[in-house]
């Protein structure tokens, strides 16, 4: 579960959070962010606890039971609208940073092209696999990342992230958390993964402390990329996670001395693993909304859809900017208040019953 | 004539008129008379004359006898009496001495086979430094003796198969009882019995049919050539299934880690074998993606290495009128006709050949800037680091997968890389071997797996691996010594 | 039919994407540039990149060594220039390789701010590259002939790196740069090199201040600046002791320590240095007792605090400060720091320096010599 959540909260917003942080939080960005993560974690905690009452099935299969079929539609749809607007961000924005920063002259479309497929191919392999996988590679990811953030941290300089707290700015600390919570944001995928039904508790406590460790990882990133930056400069890039890694030299491996490549490839396959949950997350809601319909049907139609509506936001202004606003609002209710009100429906219900 | 003597008149009309080059020997009794109908290539002729007719015509002073007094005289050790007279053919295809009596509706069937076979070979594929060299041969009898030979475990089962409606190829399933998961039995033979085919000659046909689905690249079985290696498996809980005509046998369930597992690393000293499995690891990885990052480090990442080494590449690439993809495309090419071509050329020649590849092409063709020498080293290392896996068969996806890295790196740089990667794992970690996850222990993780998996010795290892779900879990007994 | 529909999908898709290769140009397509100048003269701007000879092989010297070649562009603004240097390229140029940023000293009287603002939005281009300016003619600077047939761009990086790593002299990134000009009130300093006798020096150091020059230290009177900026400080000093001796001692800063205070007066920087030092040879056999080596010690003391208070007067008499008083200052007192114009602010302020070193007599040499 820690991995599934790891790399799909980072492939939101892994890639701009320290410049989102230096701008709102300056120096103190660590304390919201960890904020953040705990209230993030209880999310999470709701979310796990909810799935573990219909312990072996999923949102999709059992909304129905607890909200009626007419309500349990409309959970469902909007869950779809949800991981549709965030499959067209995630994707929009993969090819956007990879063109700006690798591949210049490669249209964004052809980038889309050649990534939806795969995302449909893993989406198409179901859960399991997609867990199996997460299971595989998180741990390759979370090491390389690790080491990569230290590395960056010994060539930075500390004196960039200093003062850590300023009882002054304790105000905008706590502002900053909003803009903070989009980086938190895909907990809900843990909606379509069935789980055990095991101790409803340590399951929940397992997803709040891996939320709160995700939230101490992204303060390792934001901490290592204002160092290696300054947080006056890392505010000018879009992409500043990528900026900071590329900015790292290690003349002492010689032969390795740039080895953000090694890091930039395992880190965008976190990257497309993350796209691939929203993926798979869609196609669970989807088939259990058209249960006649063929699976591969609804990947590959899904894939077009998202392939078009990519297109679309390409050529729409600000797209990007209004997901990030107003995907928050649209994700805390996907993570935190509907599962909170499914939980006390289906409480209630069980009382009743 | 009495009605059995026609009888049998009549079956050995029939069995003329099928022309299966069967031949026939009378012995005349007193009042009647024993044929034996048997095939000359497939019957040792000796033994036949000195074990069947001599001690059959030492009685025909009297009536011809019963099928069971004719099976006491007759002198082999393995003598059935059968009554289905529908399984005269088959029986006589098999290698079977058929003996009809006059005096009973009765025949004996007399396994007097003797079909020409090589002695026991050594390995000339899974060499190993200290470990047995005994190899399997192509006769499943010879096989099955070698495995007896090593484990002499009364829970030792063999089951035996026929697969092919016109081979009827003899398949022998082992396992031992009281450690193979059952499923996995039940598995293996159900694949077995639906085979639909004329004939299997070789192990790898048979391996074909028993794949999850018809087009999987990736191979769900192992195969074995030595015996140890066979009798180790059986050991661990696996189904080893053996076929008559094939010098390989197949280990079900294998997992992706183990084809990459000898063992020469349990004989020899742990570090050694935990060494030597980290190589492999890499020598898999090299194998399977320097060729594709020489392309995406020219062709599109151009700053990864420091500036004095790409310098160095401009360098050696200055006169190479092709650019990365197709340079890479093209030597893969000729490091696969030369591969192929040394499997296949007689070995007198086999040396030239290696000096047409390496002088010739390598040097030649540097030297007239046809390639560049850094990409003869690279494809060099790739190729030697294709033949460390222990499994050979792990290797024939990845060379295939490979052009497909190449082609999708050549397009998109490392982008291309991760999603070919991305793919190509997606569909490792949905294949199941037998119901085993095929990217067990690291896939569910299992940490003590995992370790072991890696660092490994007898004595350190009590228990068997939890992703076979073994009915005996350990190895070692509870007792201490 | 799925399957069909799927297989044609898939082949559209190949097709596509095989017909691409956008970006795929092999380094030896490209100019591969080591190093990267840019001038003012007059009224134009001009670049000068640094290429090895690689086609064909032909660019090699009479020693088999990597012939380089320099070439330029002029223009009124960045931009024409870059596209006059284009217009003489037959290859597109690549600067994920370039060594060094030379500015000249002309540049760095006008600004340079517009032209680091253009490279931050070069994904090729490294931050990492090590920035310098130069008082001599950028063409001049140029015709070095470095040793072992390097470019130039390399023998200036391999001096800073080599004199930065002996803790004789202070290294600029294009990093570092960037992140000081986006910092309100923020002085720097540029490493500056020179032609000297035919040789790449580092002659001293551009004081920086708002994009621009305001002011140059000699590599002479830099010893205390280097105190301040390289955390392993390291320098010689010939101490006189016992009224005609001289010992020579190697100085290592330790550790430094800035720390702002309040007092009635105003604000007080409060600064320490803490140096280990070490005797390297005595000039003399006399031996150097307990006595000597407190008075060579004190000696050493005087000096280190001589240099590093010049480079505190330095930056009064420049009106900036470049020594990292701001970020110790920020650190301790951020609200303060948000409301104050740090430039004036600091030259009211008093800056207390403490100096102190240990010595090790000689390390393996016994001077004492008892007999």
């Amino acid at each position: 579960m820690f991995f599934i959540l790891l790399l799909t909260l980072t492939s939101y917003s892994v890639v701009d959070i320290s410049k989102a942080m230096a701008q709102s939080a300056g120096t103190g960005g660590w304390l919201t962010v960890l904020a953040a993560s705990v209230l993030f974690g209880i999310a999470a905690a709701v979310v796990v606890s909810l799935n573990r009452q219909y312990g072996g099935r999923a949102l999709p299969a059992y909304a129905s039971d607890i909200a009626g079929r007419g309500l349990g539609t409309l959970v469902r749809i909007y869950y779809i609208c949800y991981f549709l607007l965030i499959a067209v961000f995630l994707v929009l924005q993969m090819g956007t940073l990879l063109r700006m920063d690798f591949f210049p002259k490669t249209p964004v479309w052809a980038i889309m092209l050649a990534s939806v497929p795969v995302f449909g191919y893993i989406a198409y392999k179901g859960v399991h696999t997609m867990a199996r996988m997460f299971e595989f590679l998180g741990i390759i990811y979370l090491i390389t990342a690790i080491s990569v953030h230290v590395l960056m941290a010994t060539q930075g300089k500390p004196e960039r992230i200093l003062p850590l707290f300023n009882a002054a700015e304790t105000s905008r600390y706590l502002a900053a958390i909003w803009p903070a919570a989009f980086s938190f944001l895909g907990i809900e995928v843990l909606l379509i993964m069935p789980m055990a039904q095991k101790t409803q508790s340590k399951g929940a406590r397992a997803a709040f402390w891996s939320v709160v460790a995700i939230g101490f990882f992204y303060v390792l990133i934001i901490e290592s990329s204002i160092m290696k930056l300054g947080i006056n400069d890392i505010v000018n890039y879009n992409d500043s996670l990528i900026v900071a890694i590329r900015d790292l030299s290690l003349p002492f491996l010689d032969f390795f001395e740039r080895i953000d490549i090694l890091f930039l490839t395992i880190g965008f396959l976190g990257f497309y693993l993350g796209i691939s949950v929203v993926f798979t997350a869609l196609t669970e809601f989807l088939c259990s909304m058209f249960p006649r319909a063929k699976r591969t049907v609804v990947v590959i139609a899904l894939g077009a859809a998202v392939f078009a509506l990519c297109l679309a936001a390409q050529a729409a202004q600000g797209f990007t900017e209004a997901v990030v606003s107003v995907g928050t609002y649209l994700g805390i209710a996907a993570c935190l208040v509907l599962p909170l009100a499914l939980k006390i429906a289906a409480r209630a219900k069980n009382h009743g019953a | 004539m009495n009605r059995q003597s026609r009888t049998n008149q009549k079956i050995i009309i029939d069995i003329q008129q099928k022309r299966i080059g069967a031949a026939f020997r009378s012995i005349p009794f007193e009042s009647g008379a024993a044929t034996a109908v048997y095939i000359r290539e497939l019957t040792d002729i000796k033994t036949l004359g000195e074990l069947v007719i001599a001690p059959l015509e030492a009685h025909t002073h009297a009536a011809p006898p019963g099928a069971e007094r004719a099976a006491g005289i007759v002198g082999t050790e393995d003598c059935r009496v059968l009554s289905d007279t529908d399984s005269i053919v088959p029986l006589l295809l098999d290698g079977y001495t058929v003996l009809l009596l006059s005096g009973d509706r009765r025949f004996l069937a007399v396994d007097i086979k003797h079909v020409e076979k090589r002695s026991i070979p050594t390995p000339h594929s899974m060499y190993t430094m200290r470990g047995p060299r005994d190899c399997f041969i192509e006769s499943i009898e010879s096989n099955l003796s070698l495995v007896r030979y090593r484990i002499k475990d009364e829970n030792l089962r063999v089951c035996n198969r026929r697969v092919g409606r016109r081979t009827k190829t003899r398949v022998s399933i082992l396992y031992i009882e009281d450690i193979a998961n059952e499923r996995i039995v039940r598995e293996v033979k159900k694949r077995i019995s639906a085979v639909d085919t004329d004939g299997i000659i070789e192990s790898g046909e048979l391996q074909a049919f028993m794949l999850n689905r018809r087009l999987d690249l990736f191979p769900q079985m192992g195969i074995v050539e030595r015996s140890d290696m066979a009798c180790g498996a059986l050991l661990e809980g696996k189904v080893v299934v053996l076929v008559d005509g094939s010098e390989w046998a197949l280990v079900a369930p294998k997992v992706l880690s183990e084809f990459l597992w000898s063992c020469d690393d349990y004989y020899d000293n742990k570090y050694l074998g935990l060494l030597m499995r980290v190589l492999r690891v890499i020598a898999l990885f090299i194998s399977f993606a320097v060729s594709s990052l020489y392309v995406a480090i020219v062709s599109f990442h151009n700053d990864v290495l420091p500036s004095s080494y790409m310098i160095a590449i401009a360098e050696t690439r200055a006169k190479v009128p092709f650019n990365a993809l197709i340079e890479v495309l093209l030597i893969e090419l000729i490091a696969e006709l030369i591969r192929e071509s040394l499997i296949r050329v007689p070995t007198k020649i086999g040396a030239a050949v290696g000096i047409v590849g390496a002088i010739i092409i390598g040097q030649a063709a540097v030297s007239a800037g046809v390639f560049s020498p850094l990409l003869l080293i690279v494809i060099s290392i790739s190729l030697i680091a294709s033949f460390v896996p222990s499994d050979y068969t792990m290797m024939s996806p990845i060379r295939v997968l490979k052009l497909l890295l190449i082609l999708a790196t050549g397009t998109f740089g490392m982008f291309g890389f991760t999603l070919v990667c991305t793919i190509i794992l997606a569909n490792l970690v949905s294949i199941k071997s037998f119901g085993v996850p095929y990217v067990a222990p690291f896939a569910p993780f299992n940490a003590r797996d995992a370790l072991k998996s890696f660092f490994y010795s007898k004595s350190g290892a009590p228990m068997r691996p939890i992703f076979l779900r073994t009915k005996d879990p350990r190895r070692s007994s509870k007792k201490k010594q | 039919m799925v399957r069909k529909l799927l297989l044609a999908l898939m082949t559209l898709l190949a097709a596509l994407i095989s017909a691409g290769c956008w970006d795929a140009i092999d380094i030896n397509n490209k100019n591969i540039t080591t190093l990267v100048a840019v001038d003012k003269q007059e009224d134009e701007y001009v670049f000068y990149v640094e290429i090895p000879g690689i086609a064909n092989g032909s660019g090699n010297d009479e020693n088999g060594g990597t012939r380089y070649s320099i070439e330029t562009g002029r223009g009124a603004t960045f931009a024409q220039a870059r596209e006059d240097l284009n217009s003489k390229m037959d290859k597109p140029i690549f600067l994920g390789t370039v060594r060094t940023l030379v500015l000249s000293e002309s540049l760095a009287q006008d600004d340079i701010s517009k032209y680091l603002y253009r490279l931050q939005s070069i994904p090729d281009y490294r931050k990492t590259v090590g920035v310098v300016t130069t008082r001599s003619p950028v063409e001049t600077l140029l015709a070095v002939q470095p040793e072992n047939n390097v470019s130039v761009g390399y023998a200036i990086e391999d001096t800073a790196e080599t004199l930065f790593a002996e803790g004789e002299a202070v290294l600029t990134t294009t990093s570092e740069i960037l992140e000081w000009l986006y910092s309100d009130n923020v002085s720097f300093i540029i490493p500056n090199v020179d032609e000297t006798d035919g040789n790449i020096s580092l002659n001293g150091y551009t004081v920086i201040q708002d994009g621009h020059s305001a002011g140059y230290i000699p590599a002479q009177r830099a010893k205390g600046l280097v105190c301040f900026l390289n955390p392993a400080a390291e320098w010689r000093y010939v101490v006189p002791y016992g009224g005609r001796n001289e010992a020579t001692v190697e100085a290592t800063l330790k550790s430094k320590r800035i720390q702002p205070r309040k007092t009635e007066k105003g604000w007080m920087l409060d600064t320490s240095f803490v140096f280990d030092a070490i005797v390297m040879y005595k000039d003399t056999e006399t031996p150097l007792n307990d006595n000597a080596l407190f008075e060579i010690n004190d000696e050493l003391q005087k000096l280190l605090a001589a240099d590093i208070e010049t480079a505190v007067m330095q930056t009064r008499e420049f009106g900036c400060e470049y020594l990292g008083f701001d970020d110790a200052f920020r650190i301790s007192f951020p609200n303060e720091y948000e409301k104050m114009d740090w430039r004036t602010a600091y030259m009211r302020m008093a800056v207390r320096l403490s100096v102190k070193s240990t010595l090790d007599p000689g390390g393996m040499m016994d001077f004492e010599q008892k007999k």
